[in-house]
């Protein structure tokens, strides 16, 4: 579009009075921009002004009053490209007058004083003229082949629960299940916990109404014996081959080759093709990911609900326990099995088990943690056991030792009601061995609430081991990504497939594949369902925003999406690397290949790229680099003393939204700072920082979210890449004989406002020791 | 933002509460392309978890979801936000209901600039009800720095009084409309999710722990203001009585949780709540020694569970196996000292500490005042779904004491059972 | 600490102890609030937390030798606070209910006793006893003449001390058959649970702790530190001291006829008389304030046991005021078979004594004594 600009000023909330508006409007006005002042922009008549040049044509505005994160309705206006110059929180109310004092009639013009804060907003006026020059009204992306069809990968109560509630939506839905029969671990249950209160009585697994339900609903394609061989493509179009469990086919996911298989033998990097030799060696049989199956079947979504299997003790793991040694020590799962069988029975001997002792932790050493992942499940199935054995026997006796009964929220009123048997017996304790007793099993207890070491006749004993995740054993996705198949944060949740959002809990690194149940966490059946309804809402809700050429989550509804200039493209495969949701696949050259529907907008692979030929409509290299090109560096030739000029790029998630808070706090901090808001410091590019100092400021920061383990950052790698870059770009300093200290990265959760003016501060003194950048004038 | 679009009822969904779990889904089902009207009854959204510090376990600051989530409803115009606003009626049947909705009086309107000039000319001061007290503002004033919508609002207390006068003054955008009243509106949707929410368990009901008998005895939530950086010590942690550094304290687990004279279900959040307000004090006070008196330390789930071990590391947090029931105060020193008995060694414990924490715990909004649709409850006030009937369902706390992950995967659920009740008409 | 002690839960305590007013023991999630609710728990495994597991789990050997469900005055303080409302104040009262029976001699009499069906059985004994006896040995005159009315004409007072003092003895000996089994049960109960550390008890320090707690026990100091139903003091202390006033009398009585050869009654200006009327007095009020607040009592269960002993208090008192009444009145045939009636509840209260709840008598101040001896703060 042919770009009609107008630049608006308010002057309302202290703008006026603190900054000389003609000053401001000779900016544009030397530009040929028109401009306009008034005295509450985001008033009634405000917003008419603005209306009534729209209405005259003009469609690119730059609106400098107060931040972005107020009045977000009040200055939208559709078809127009809109910047907001925040000269309110980030000029005004954080530069008080009194510290930044303007000049006197004879101060102006000499060589010695200069108005900080008038430079600041002058500078942003002119940072946001920059930026809308550069930027353009995004364009959805529609994707040729769009597919409403959901993958659930799971046929146990989670996978069947998620696919009723997508049908139930109007969504079509496929099933595979990797076992013959639908229904999982719950077909093996005798009975099941309490769905609803009062949560006091067993129930029969509902498990078996449940598979009813699914075969007789019309929009669900049941397929047992059937795993995804590959899932290519991107949300909207994944192309799915499935297989039978076992088999081996050509298009079966190839995996990512280790990393001594990317050197020479002489330790030197292979390149792109080399690698992607090594690549086929290794997968050897299996097509590459970007040859798509003829055969494979389109879905728009996947809910992985592959689910858990039961917990293995290794060889002598639990040796103290007797298990493995005595038959008659079996885990919950084996339990169930015999329970399931009808009367409960020894394993060694077939006889009636009518004592059994149920153990909720290894009470190995000091330790009072329950077995591996238990979650509180194990508590509520040991009570459940507990239960088995009182109705197969009048005189039974389950005596359960736990470190801490975990019957959490309403389940406590199931421990309530068990607690009411009286042939059943609980007490903290520390189990420490289990051994034989004549045909029977004698455990000893130490630390018991009954006070004393004790000991109990049992005829068997019963470990509540846990649930593990499947994906711990593959990755069962089978993602044809080149990132490779799996889940990429799994590790950090001890192989569950678990989010590490507390606010967004269906958020991974695999947008459009949405994981519920006993593969993100130890759940009830209950709490499965739960989750399972969730994770079917997020599955449709990424299929409606690929078809609507939107963004999902933290983005969402951003129109946006990442540009190539393949031309230009070196093949160096960071983008690739580097995409914190596998959005890109390269190709046997090394040439990525996008997929905008995978892509959450963060611009990492903007950040990545060393050639910069990535870009967004609204959001691109050049668009921040004009940005920081605009900025007046002013010089021994301007003054005596010239102020210094330091750059910060700021997190637009939590940095950003911090500063506004110091600003309304009317908290102060130094002006020579220039702020520009980035999606996430992971899109921050190196050329920008190089073309600051090369313009002569004299440093740059960037200020983001916490990394690590716990990160904090939206896009999940943002903050933590960028601190990598920012180490490599230290050496390039010294090469230009520039101190390393001139470029830092400091990080800051958003309710840490306070800190930040000492970190700017702080930051600004350093750079005021340094001195300034000896490329200043040139 | 408080105008009614009128969307087709087939469209549109209405979610009660304006809390994590309410913003979720009131956001999630808006992203899938419904119309969604949010109901708070609070000049702000963000509920119980905008008083929070931090989130347990990765000890992040709940502002930064919030401020995402704000800037989704921000991003979305499918999402209408009504605050100060409550759900006088429910009529209709599933897929049709007829609700109408009480909006209170703000007496500021869209033309405030948050600048802050009525407050800064308003002498009435107020107790701050997000602070527990614990801090006086004033009778105008911005709820916290996060708070959406960004605007400011009078105190009911200082309407009518020169006070108000002095306010609508000081404004320079005539944005202080004292002439605002009551008002009813009247909504056409398809479907309600009740997110209302919990009520931390008035703990002077707990006679035997002395909360209101001794000053240095409080809440867990009122700890969690202490520790803000936007509370009322600007997250300074110091006892009450005389602001005194912390070198000795205690937290009284289950307190009025799992007690058939008060809550008899377990609130499911106050183990890990304490777990985090150790990191609290231990952040601030290297060396406190911290004892932490339980019944069962529930910290299921292997994040959970880890931070548990993180915690139990510490040489200076002591775990006690024994319900506190007995709190007392030497007038003299002010400092509180607990007795339990330690159930594994059988023997009474006497604790003298600086200061006592009541792990208090979540009772449903609707225990307290039923709401006004036909619902049916636990004896307790929780919401009990009927997915059969549908057309109605309770997310997050209104349906079960849980923490934020699990109400939010719980909130994003009832999102589809909403939309499904649409679909399905 | 003993080598590992072996569980062996026994389900049919459980459900006695319920039976006899225990029955949310089973609730008890080992919170141990109870223990601190508790004003006059010590320090040292405290309780009775301690015995509310070992009653779900059914272990009657670490209770019926546990001196602390004795020491345990039933105030209630425990129950009211208890989040679980498994009611350990009660479920102690039925322990202690149990362990009477279990230390009496002849188990039968303490089950005839605690069965309200029994009842008749437990009143006919003594009616039937009486009456046979008297015929035999004629000692019963059911035609006493004179026109004053004297009790002793009817029911003779041979035959008064025939049946009585047997009875008397009988609860002695029971008693102390019982003691000895207790004692020692309690103290091999406290070196397991690790209450002391004294190995052997020594009788001169027991009898020592015995008479450091007799004021405290007269004074009913163990009672005032309840903070629930103090006014119970009050009954309490009436009931034991019309009792002991009574029991001084009918001493001075048997002292007056054998010694003095003084013969009844007295007249109302004998200061006998007047400790008999009083103590008369004070066991009716008190047993009636008792049953009031035993009825006002909500959350404190009332089982038969603990209606058998207040309801024979009363009875008590109430036959022998009126028998007295009566006979000042002239109203002969009423006074007579009141005054039969008066003996036979004094005949069964010393014959069903070792198995009646007010056995605590006996067993609470040997558990007193004993916790006072040892010690135990």
């Amino acid at each position: 579009m042919d770009k009609k600009y107008g630049v608006y000023i308010c002057e309302g909330c202290g703008i006026g009075d603190a900054l000389d508006m003609k000053a401001l409007c000779d900016i544009p006005g030397e530009e040929g921009v028109p401009s306009k002042t008034h005295s509450f922009l985001c008033g009634k008549d405000g917003v008419a002004l603005l209306k009534k040049d729209i209405e005259e044509g003009t469609n690119t505005l730059v609106i400098a009053a107060c931040s972005r994160r107020v009045n977000f309705d009040v200055f939208r206006f559709d078809g127009c490209i809109v910047d907001r110059v925040n000269l309110r929180e980030q000029v005004v109310w954080s530069h008080p007058r009194s510290e930044f004092p303007a000049l006197t009639e004879d101060q102006k013009g000499d060589e010695e004083h200069f108005d900080r804060l008038e430079m600041l907003a002058q500078d942003y006026i002119r940072m946001g003229m920059a930026k809308v020059k550069k930027i353009d009204l995004p364009e959805p992306y529609k994707l040729d082949n769009f597919s409403r069809k959901i993958l659930v990968i799971g046929g146990g109560v989670t996978g069947m629960s998620a696919a009723l509630d997508a049908a139930k939506t109007g969504y079509d839905v496929t099933i595979i299940e990797k076992e013959a029969l639908l229904g999982g671990n719950a077909v093996n249950w005798r009975k099941q916990l309490p769905m609803q209160s009062p949560y006091e009585e067993l129930i029969s697994p509902i498990v078996v109404q449940m598979i009813q339900e699914v075969e007789s609903a019309s929009r669900i394609t049941v397929k047992t014996e059937t795993v995804a061989a590959r899932i290519a493509g991107e949300p909207g179009n994944f192309v799915v081959t499935l297989k039978k469990p076992g088999e081996k086919i050509e298009f079966d996911v190839p995996f990512p080759i280790p990393d001594e298989m990317k050197v020479d033998e002489k330790g030197k990097e292979l390149n792109a093709e080399q690698l992607h030799e090594k690549f086929m060696e290794y997968n050897e049989g299996k097509n590459d990911i970007l040859s798509m199956d003829p055969e494979g079947e389109a879905f728009g979504a996947v809910i992985l609900a592959a689910g858990w299997r039961p917990y293995e003790p290794e060889e002598g793991e639990f040796s103290h326990l007797g298990y493995g040694e005595l038959a008659d020590v079996v885990t919950n799962a084996q339990f169930e099995e015999i329970a399931k069988k009808g009367k409960i029975a020894r394993p060694s001997d077939g006889k009636e088990a009518s004592s059994v002792v149920f153990i909720q932790s290894p009470g190995a050493g000091e330790d009072d943690s329950d077995f591996e992942y238990a979650g509180s499940v194990t508590s509520l199935v040991a009570l459940k056991q507990a239960k088995y054995v009182r109705e197969d026997f009048p005189e039974g006796k389950a005596f359960l030792f736990y470190q801490h009964m975990r019957t959490p929220g309403l389940s406590e009123n199931f421990y309530k009601s068990l607690q009411q048997d009286p042939g059943i017996f609980m007490t903290k304790g520390q189990v420490t061995s289990v051994s034989k007793n004549g045909d029977g099993l004698i455990v000893e207890a130490e630390n018991t609430l009954l006070g004393d070491k004790i000991q109990v006749k049992a005829d068997m004993v019963v470990l509540a081991t846990g649930m593990v995740p499947v994906t711990k054993d593959d990755p069962v996705v089978n993602l044809a990504y080149r990132q490779g198949p799996g889940f990429r944060d799994n590790a950090l949740f001890l192989d569950y497939a678990d989010s590490n959002f507390i606010c967004f809990p269906y958020e991974t690194q695999r947008t459009g594949i949405y994981a519920a149940g006993g593969i993100r966490r130890a759940l009830t059946v209950e709490e499965s369902m739960e989750d399972a309804s969730g994770a079917a809402l997020k599955a449709i809700q990424c299929i409606d925003s690929a078809n609507r050429g939107v963004s999902v989550h933290p983005r969402s509804g951003d129109m946006t999406f990442p540009d190539f200039f393949f031309q230009r493209c070196t093949q160096c495969k960071r983008c690739t690397e580097e995409c914190p949701f596998g959005a890109l696949d390269d190709d046997e050259k090394g040439t990525p290949k996008p997929n905008p529907t995978r892509c959450r907008r963060c611009g990492t692979c903007m950040g990545a790229c060393p050639e910069r030929i990535i870009g967004f409509a609204d959001y691109n290299i050049d668009s921040v680099g004009s940005m920081v090109k605009s900025i007046e560096v002013p010089s021994e030739d301007d003054y005596d003393d010239p102020p210094m000029r330091i750059l910060g790029l700021v997190c637009e998630n939590d940095a950003y939204p911090a500063l506004d808070i110091v600003g309304l706090n009317r908290g102060s901090y130094s002006a020579e700072v220039r702020f520009i808001p980035v999606r996430c410091l992971g899109s921050v590019n190196v050329i920008w920082i190089k073309d600051a100092l090369s313009q002569g400021m004299d440093g740059v920061f960037l200020l983001g979210c916490k990394h690590g383990d716990d990160y904090q950052c939206h896009f999940v790698k943002g903050s933590e890449l960028a601190e990598v870059r920012m180490k490599k770009i230290g050496e390039a300093l010294s090469s230009l004989a520039l101190e390393n200290e001139r470029v830092a990265q400091f990080q800051i959760a958003i309710d840490e406002y306070d800190k930040v003016p000492q970190i700017v501060n702080d930051f600004a003194e350093l750079i005021e020791d340094l001195g300034p950048n000896p490329f200043k004038g040139f | 933002m408080t105008e009614d679009r009128g969307a087709p009822a087939s469209e549109s969904i209405m979610v009660v509460g304006g809390g994590i779990s309410g913003l979720t889904t009131a956001i999630e089902a808006a992203e899938v392309g419904y119309e969604v009207f949010l109901v708070e009854k609070n000049p702000y959204l963000g509920g119980r978890v905008s008083q929070l510090n931090q989130y347990f376990p990765k000890l992040c600051p709940p502002s930064c979801g919030l401020e995402i989530n704000f800037r989704r409803i921000k991003d979305n115009p499918k999402i209408k936000v009504f605050t100060l606003a409550e759900v006088e009626s429910v009529t209709g049947t599933p897929g049709d209901y007829d609700v109408s909705i009480k909006l209170a009086p703000r007496y500021v309107n869209e033309n405030c600039t948050c600048c802050g000039d009525c407050a800064a000319v308003c002498e009435t001061k107020i107790e701050s009800d997000f602070d527990f007290g614990m801090k006086q503002i004033k009778g105008a004033y911005q709820p916290f720095e996060m708070a959406f919508p960004a605007r400011y609002v009078l105190s009911p207390q200082i309407i009518g009084t020169d006070d108000a006068v002095r306010c609508k003054e000081a404004c320079q955008y005539d944005a202080i409309d004292l002439e605002m009243e009551t008002s009813t509106l009247n909504l056409k949707v398809g479907a309600l999710v009740w997110a209302t929410g919990w009520e931390p368990y008035d703990a002077s009901k707990i006679d035997n722990l002395g909360f209101g008998q001794y000053e240095n005895v409080i809440t867990n939530m009122m700890l969690e203001r202490l520790a803000s950086p936007n509370g009322p010590t600007k997250g300074v942690i110091q006892r009450p009585s005389d602001k005194k550094d912390i070198e000795s304290i205690a937290f009284v687990q289950c307190a009025g949780s799992r007690d058939e004279n008060h809550l008899p279900y377990c609130s499911y959040i106050c183990c890990m709540a304490s777990l985090k307000h150790a990191t609290y004090i231990r952040e601030r006070y290297p060396d406190a020694k911290i004892y932490i008196f339980y019944i069962d330390l529930r910290a299921p789930g292997y994040r959970y569970e880890q931070f548990y071990k993180r915690i139990k590391e510490d040489e200076n947090v002591f775990f006690i196996k024994g319900k506190v029931a007995e709190v007392n105060e030497d007038p003299a020193t002010k400092n509180i000292t607990v007795v339990a008995e330690n159930a594994v060694t059988g023997e009474k414990i006497h604790q003298t500490v600086e200061m006592a924490v009541l792990a208090t715990g979540m009772q449903p909004t609707a225990a307290n005042a039923k709401l006004p649709a036909d619902l049916t409850y636990t004896e307790d006030g929780f919401i009990i779904n009927d997915f059969e009937k549908g057309g109605m369902f309770a997310a997050g706390c209104a349906n079960k004491p849980a923490d934020v992950v699990s109400s939010n995967q719980n909130a994003t659920g009832m999102a589809l059972k909403a939309i499904q009740t649409l679909v399905n008409r | 600490m003993a080598d590992a002690y072996v569980i062996e839960p026994d389900v049919g305590f459980i459900h006695e102890v319920k039976g006899l007013g225990g029955g949310d023991l089973k609730k008890c999630f080992q919170c141990a609030t109870c223990s601190v609710a508790c004003p006059i728990s010590p320090d040292n495994k405290p309780f009775p937390r301690k015995e509310m597991i070992a009653a779900s789990w059914g272990l009657k050997d670490k209770l019926v030798g546990n001196g602390d469900v004795w020491l345990c005055h039933n105030c209630g303080d425990c129950t009211t606070l208890c989040p679980r409302g498994a009611k350990p104040g009660d479920v102690l009262g039925a322990i202690r209910a149990y362990a009477v029976t279990e230390y009496g001699p002849v188990k039968a009499i303490g089950k005839l006793i605690n069965d309200p069906k029994k009842l008749p059985i437990v009143l006919g004994i003594p009616a039937l006893l009486f009456l046979v006896l008297g015929l035999i040995t004629g000692l019963l005159n059911f035609h006493p003449e004179g026109d004053k009315i004297v009790h002793a004409h009817f029911f003779s007072t041979w035959l008064v001390d025939m049946v009585m003092i047997p009875a008397a003895i009988w609860a002695v000996i029971n008693f102390a058959l019982g003691l000895k089994r207790f004692l020692n049960d309690m103290h091999q109960n406290a070196l397991q649970e690790g209450k002391t550390d004294i190995e052997k008890i020594d009788p001169k320090g027991l009898v020592m702790g015995l008479v450091r707690m007799i004021p405290a026990i007269l004074k009913h100091d163990k009672f005032n530190e309840c903070s629930e139903n103090k006014d119970r003091a009050t009954a309490h202390m009436m009931v034991l001291f019309g009792f002991i006033g009574l029991f001084i009398v009918t001493n001075i009585f048997f002292v007056a006829i054998y010694g003095l050869q003084i013969h009844g009654p007295y007249s109302q200006m004998n200061p006998v008389k007047w400790l008999g009327n009083v103590s008369g007095v004070a066991l009716i009020i008190g047993s009636i304030l008792m049953i009031r607040s035993r009825l006002s009592k909500k959350d404190q269960v009332s089982a038969y046991k603990d209606w058998w002993l207040v309801g024979w208090a009363l009875a008590l008192g109430v036959t022998g005021m009126t028998a007295q009444v009566t006979r000042l009145l002239g109203l002969a045939g009423l006074s007579y078979t009141v005054y039969y009636i008066h003996l036979m509840f004094i005949w069964s209260l010393f014959f069903f004594i070792p198995y009646s709840k007010l056995a605590h008598l006996v067993y609470r101040t040997t558990a007193l004594a004993y916790n006072e001896y040892i010690g135990r703060k």
